[in-house]
């Protein structure tokens, strides 16, 4: 599965780089995603009113203080507004981004490299799988084999056709507690780190057990944990 | 004029009412106001250009992160935008609100009665003067008793020809180091407290030493402690033994930035400012160490980006989501009821003067 030589390179969703190309970088962003899967919809029927409502000034400050999760505000699909507010990054001597975007969470390969040459950042696409909520219909069925081979894929080939390539395995969803197909993936990714090389990045929850055991899943199968 | 039938009662813009009546209170926020040319102009000009740019949604972040001020942002002037905020207020069970807006920053009386007919919540209207970069340009010339005799006359005949009776003797602004000015308004408000037993309520300095300094000033020249609200503590005072000491003076202790989560803070680069998690710990502790009789709270409200309408959180957002947020913490119910209501229906309640 070796193409092109990753090592010691940057891969970008436009070719590998340098390291010393990257510039100042931001590790966990999203540019293009929908968390609309992932959100639990509330009971009451004005605050699901609200969740499924078009985004609106008056709306904000009941979604920033927490009170309420909005399916449209945690879209971000409009290309011409990324390529905007990626430029504001690139204004303020921002150089490159990771895209944290997982299979779940609507990753975008061409969109990225759309938004990347709109803007001359450099966008580090992610790969592996987000949280349970988010996976595919048939995770039950899939072997920790087929997901390492589809995540290594996604990084030496690119996803699908597009021939866009993957510069981090992550954010890899972790829940609490972890059920078993987060585990799965977890090892799976351990896996993939070992065939590419590539970083691994986690999404946790905050709480201590689960800690301990992602770096169990971790140790006898990872070469070097960058979670 | 003595007491002008105030004694034992809260003062609002419509009269005064019993204690009793008054119900869930907020007692420090502002509900028609005016604060630009509180802050500085910037003097890069994109910075300048957004001073003056009517406020949009593409500004609340910069304007939340405290990057840069706005004029539009610093003025709550539109009467059927306030009615329906105040309304909100209402709606998650809001009874009285006290419009800490002085002289210097848009005070505005008929508005606020209003406000008050439209809604039902009573208000409760502020008198004394704002920070001395707000002060009247004669405020050098003015003598204590002057000022002294000013106050009175907003709180038992009413503000000029409007008659509406001021209920709070604020905020009364006091800046780090306090001004000299400053220090006369202190003297001349604890003044007019001893000749109408309104109660005071103060915002305080940018420094820890400020609230003990003030509190000096005010015993000094006749005033009660214990009808006392000292505002702002969550930028103000962090360390618990000056807190304690204020505490011991028998003052309302108030938390009033509820809402405003970021801890940048432009007025005071140096402080970072609670966020709710932290106001609602400290409270905690001030309940545990004897002093829940002496806590009142509020948003403080003063922008455009903290109304409902422009994206912020709003006069309700106390009851909204700190008071499920109290429970979850374990709160004791009587505990919210005193801050939520007993506390601000004491501290707002007129005393006998003298």
């Amino acid at each position: 599965m070796n193409g092109v030589s990753l090592v010691g390179k940057v891969q970008t969703v436009l070719g590998p780089i340098e390291p010393e190309a990257l510039g100042v970088t931001m590790t966990h962003e999203h540019l293009l995603s929908s968390f609309e899967g992932v959100l639990d919809a509330p009971e009451e029927a004005s605050r699901k009113a609200q969740h499924d409502a078009q985004l609106s000034m008056d709306l904000l400050g009941q979604f920033y203080h927490g009170q309420a999760e909005n399916t449209h505000n945690y879209k971000l699909d409009d290309i011409p507004t990324i390529i905007e507010e990626v430029g504001l990054y690139k204004q303020f001597g921002g150089s490159a981004l990771v895209d944290a975007t997982s299979i779940g969470i609507a990753r975008d390969p061409v969109g990225l490299t759309r938004i990347s040459r709109a803007t001359g950042v450099h966008v580090i696409m992610g790969a592996s799988f987000y949280v349970a909520a988010a996976h595919p219909n048939d995770m039950n069925d899939r072997s920790e084999e087929s997901l390492a081979e589809e995540i290594a894929g996604d990084v030496v080939k690119g996803v699908g056709s597009t021939g866009v390539r993957s510069g981090v395995m992550g954010e890899v969803g972790c829940s609490w507690p972890l059920p078993p197909n987060e585990r799965k993936v977890l090892r799976a990714t351990a896996r993939a780190q070992r065939i590419t090389g590539a970083p691994i990045l986690i999404h946790q929850v905050e709480i201590r057990p689960v800690q301990r055991r992602l770096w169990k899943c971790f140790w006898m199968r990872a070469p070097t944990c960058r979670g | 004029m003595k007491g002008a039938g105030q004694v034992g009662k809260v003062q609002t813009v419509l009269g005064p009412i019993e204690p009793d009546d008054l119900g869930i209170t907020m007692t420090h926020e502002h509900i028609l106001g005016s604060f630009d040319s509180v802050f500085p102009i910037p003097v890069e000009a994109s910075y300048r250009g957004r001073l003056e740019t009517p406020f949009r949604v593409d500004l609340m972040g910069w304007i939340n992160h405290g990057r840069w001020p706005n004029s539009d942002n610093a003025k709550l002037d539109d009467i059927p935008t306030l009615i329906e905020e105040v309304g909100l207020y209402k709606q998650f069970g809001g009874s009285g609100l006290v419009d800490a807006t002085n002289i210097g920053i848009g005070r505005d009386p008929i508005g606020l009665t209003r406000i008050s007919r439209a809604t039902g919540v009573h208000i409760i209207m502020g008198s004394s003067f704002y920070v001395a970069s707000r002060h009247p340009s004669d405020m050098d010339d003015r003598t204590e008793e002057s000022l002294t005799e000013q106050m009175v006359g907003d709180v038992q005949r009413g503000v000029g020809v409007t008659r509406v009776r001021s209920g709070v003797l604020g905020e009364v602004g006091c800046s780090f180091p306090l001004h000299t000015n400053e220090k006369k308004v202190l003297r001349a408000t604890a003044q007019a407290q001893r000749k109408t037993g309104a109660p005071i309520l103060v915002h305080p300095g940018r420094d820890q030493s400020c609230p003990a300094e003030i509190m000096e000033i005010l015993q000094d020249s006749g005033a009660d402690l214990a009808r006392v609200i000292v505002g702002h503590l969550d930028r103000t005072l962090f360390n618990k033994k000056l807190i304690k000491e204020l505490a011991e003076t028998r003052c309302f202790l108030e938390y009033d930035i509820f809402g405003q989560e970021v801890s940048y803070y432009p007025p005071a680069p140096h402080v970072d400012i609670m966020n709710d998690a932290q106001r609602l710990s400290i409270i905690e502790w001030l309940i545990n160490e004897g002093h829940g009789g002496q806590i009142v709270v509020g948003h403080d409200i003063a922008q455009k980006a903290h109304l409902v309408k422009y994206g912020g959180h709003g006069y309700g957002y106390f009851l909204e989501y700190m008071v499920p947020r109290m429970r979850i913490k374990g709160f004791r119910e009587e505990d919210i009821h005193r801050i939520l209501v007993e506390n601000p229906n004491r501290a707002l309640t007129f005393a006998e003067p003298g």
